[in-house]
């Protein structure tokens, strides 16, 4: 009985959901890897004469040896920025944070909206306290989940590596299930649908990338620039690269540490309303090169969201995995989306809707 | 008879005399069932057996019942079949009523190859007629390897293209021929009356 074959296993992870439901999430990350991935793969096994051992073992070894060597150029930046935001921090209760911060504003900020912060910021204030305290936890949790997060990536490389081994296979047995009226079809969106979803988290990957490093250098040369002192732009410049897998909200995420980050400095010419002008301005301008050069020539597919939809699936991401989950939701909605997308035209193509 | 002729195309196969067939015999023998059927179809023909094991890596083995239809007519064209062992017949099913049988293909014959080249609908329903072995070979795959081995995707390239320059030939010899026996059968109508001045 040929149904039986998807029945058993299906009626298993139903069964079994909540024990394997993690190892599936690692599965799907490394799935995503490996898609990206892929093409880079291709590439080296036709210029190695069609090892795909050869080709795979290439990729990793050359990706993990750029991950070292960036690693030991960006961690003495981050550690010193990270230390630089300690130290800045040390002593220091969220409140008289808060105290400098109103000194700044007052005279960057007009009267009214000045009144405004003022009123609110308590109340900001408490909520600020309790998200950074839900954030952090105590240490031996954070030491613990930084271990956990290690052995998982650990764990989607492996998954990956197979992946990129043994992927035609596992595609040729895919196929070899399905029954024969549906073979074509099942071809034809198993290849569509490959060549849509990597291209679009390659896209993804590049735009993030892409804002990420003009980012930090748009900061970096604003300081320089300006002759003020905008601190934690590598970070900063990071954090917006990875925000901007949200559209329309990642741009600010970006934005608003960096404000904040150049108020509550000590500048030596005191502080100026005009710097968060050219910081929003940098900022913007970042997103116009991402939206008018980077992103229409790289992404594959449509990708155009409604800000309804996005605001929705963010909380949808949130309520499921969290602040990650916040991160993650809209790519995930866009593999989503363009897989739903692929099985109509093939269902349509096929005259079976 | 374009039928006929286009039959006899699809059928192109090397031939072999006693002799190369007898040098060649060890050598077939290595070869597997797939790849000795690859190697009689006129696309493939030129690759070598490594070549040859490679392809055999990327096509897909189906099995068919008496009446499945292995595609249909309007479907986004995919790939091409060859017949390991089994009979298909592609026909204009579009009239219920009224099935034209286009052809009738046998072991080691092959169809739907042009899809290789594009995605253009079918323009004819494949199905089978008794218990059908086939290998498939799409165009996916073809795109692939003509990234990762250029040298092995011109190979079938030419090959098809040789194919589809001679079916093209035949149907021009065919067309000629049509319009030839058209010409004697109905005399020009100003024929008569050229004489007559003449």
């Amino acid at each position: 009985m040929r149904g039986a074959q998807f029945i058993v296993p299906l009626l298993a992870i139903m069964l079994l959901w909540k024990h394997i439901s993690p190892i599936l999430m690692l599965m799907v990350m490394a799935l995503l890897l490996a898609s990206i991935l892929a093409p880079l793969v291709d590439f080296v096994e036709s210029r190695l004469g069609g090892s795909r051992i050869g080709g795979v073992l290439a990729v990793y070894v050359t990706i993990i040896s750029l991950i070292v060597a960036m690693a030991s150029m960006l961690i003495p930046i981050l550690i010193e920025e990270a230390s630089d935001m300690a130290s800045a921090f040390q002593g220091q209760s969220l409140e008289t944070l808060a105290v400098s911060l109103k000194n700044s504003l007052t005279d960057v900020l007009p009267p009214d909206a000045y009144s405004y912060v003022e009123a609110n910021m308590g109340t900001w204030l408490a909520k600020s306290g309790s998200f950074i305290q839900s954030l952090l936890g105590d240490l031996a949790g954070i030491m613990g989940k930084l271990f956990a997060m290690v052995m998982n990536m650990v764990l989607v490389l492996v998954f990956t590596f197979i992946l990129l081994l043994e992927s035609r296979n596992f595609k040729m047995k895919i196929i070899g299930a399905v029954p024969n009226a549906y073979f074509e079809m099942a071809m034809n969106l198993l290849h569509k649908i490959d060549g849509q979803v990597s291209g679009y988290l390659r896209g993804q990957g590049a735009a993030a990338a892409t804002v990420g490093v003009l980012s930090t250098i748009g900061l970096y040369t604003l300081s320089w620039l300006l002759g003020v002192n905008i601190p934690y732009a590598f970070i900063i410049g990071m954090l917006a690269g990875f925000a901007n897998l949200i559209p329309f909200i990642g741009p600010f995420v970006g934005m608003v540490p960096a404000i904040l980050a150049y108020l509550m400095t000590p500048q030596l010419d005191g502080i100026s309303a005009v710097v968060p002008v050219f910081i929003i301005t940098m900022f913007l301008l970042v997103q116009m090169i991402d939206n008018f050069f980077v992103s229409p020539k790289i992404m594959s597919a449509s990708v155009g969201m409604h800000p309804l939809v996005v605001i929705v699936v963010i909380m949808v991401g949130n309520s499921i995995m969290g602040p990650l989950g916040m991160l993650f939701a809209v790519p995930a909605f866009g593999v989503i989306r363009v897989t739903l997308e692929e099985v109509v035209w093939g269902l349509k193509a096929y005259h079976i809707l | 008879m374009f039928l006929d002729k286009y039959r006899s195309i699809t059928q192109l196969k090397h031939m072999r005399n006693g002799i190369w067939e007898n040098i060649f015999k060890r050598k077939n023998r290595e070869l597997s069932e797939t790849a000795f059927a690859l190697r009689n179809v006129p696309i493939f023909s030129s690759l070598s057996k490594r070549e040859l094991r490679e392809i055999e890596r990327l096509v897909h083995h189906r099995e068919y019942t008496s009446g499945e239809v292995i595609f249909n007519h309007g479907d986004p064209g995919l790939g091409m079949y060859i017949i390991i062992k089994g009979t298909v017949q592609i026909v204009n099913n579009q009239d219920r009523d009224n099935i034209i049988v286009y052809s009738e293909l046998g072991d080691g014959d092959f169809f739907g190859d042009l899809a290789l080249v594009d995605d253009s609908d079918r323009s004819a329903t494949a199905q089978s007629s008794g218990d059908t072995r086939l290998i498939a070979f799409f165009r996916p795959e073809m795109q692939a390897i003509l990234t990762r081995f250029p040298a092995l995707g011109n190979k079938i390239m030419v090959g098809l293209a040789e194919v589809i320059a001679q079916r093209l030939r035949k149907t021009n010899e065919y067309l000629i021929e049509v319009q030839q026996q058209a010409a004697e059968a109905s005399p020009a109508p100003d024929s008569g009356s050229k004489a007559e001045t003449a």
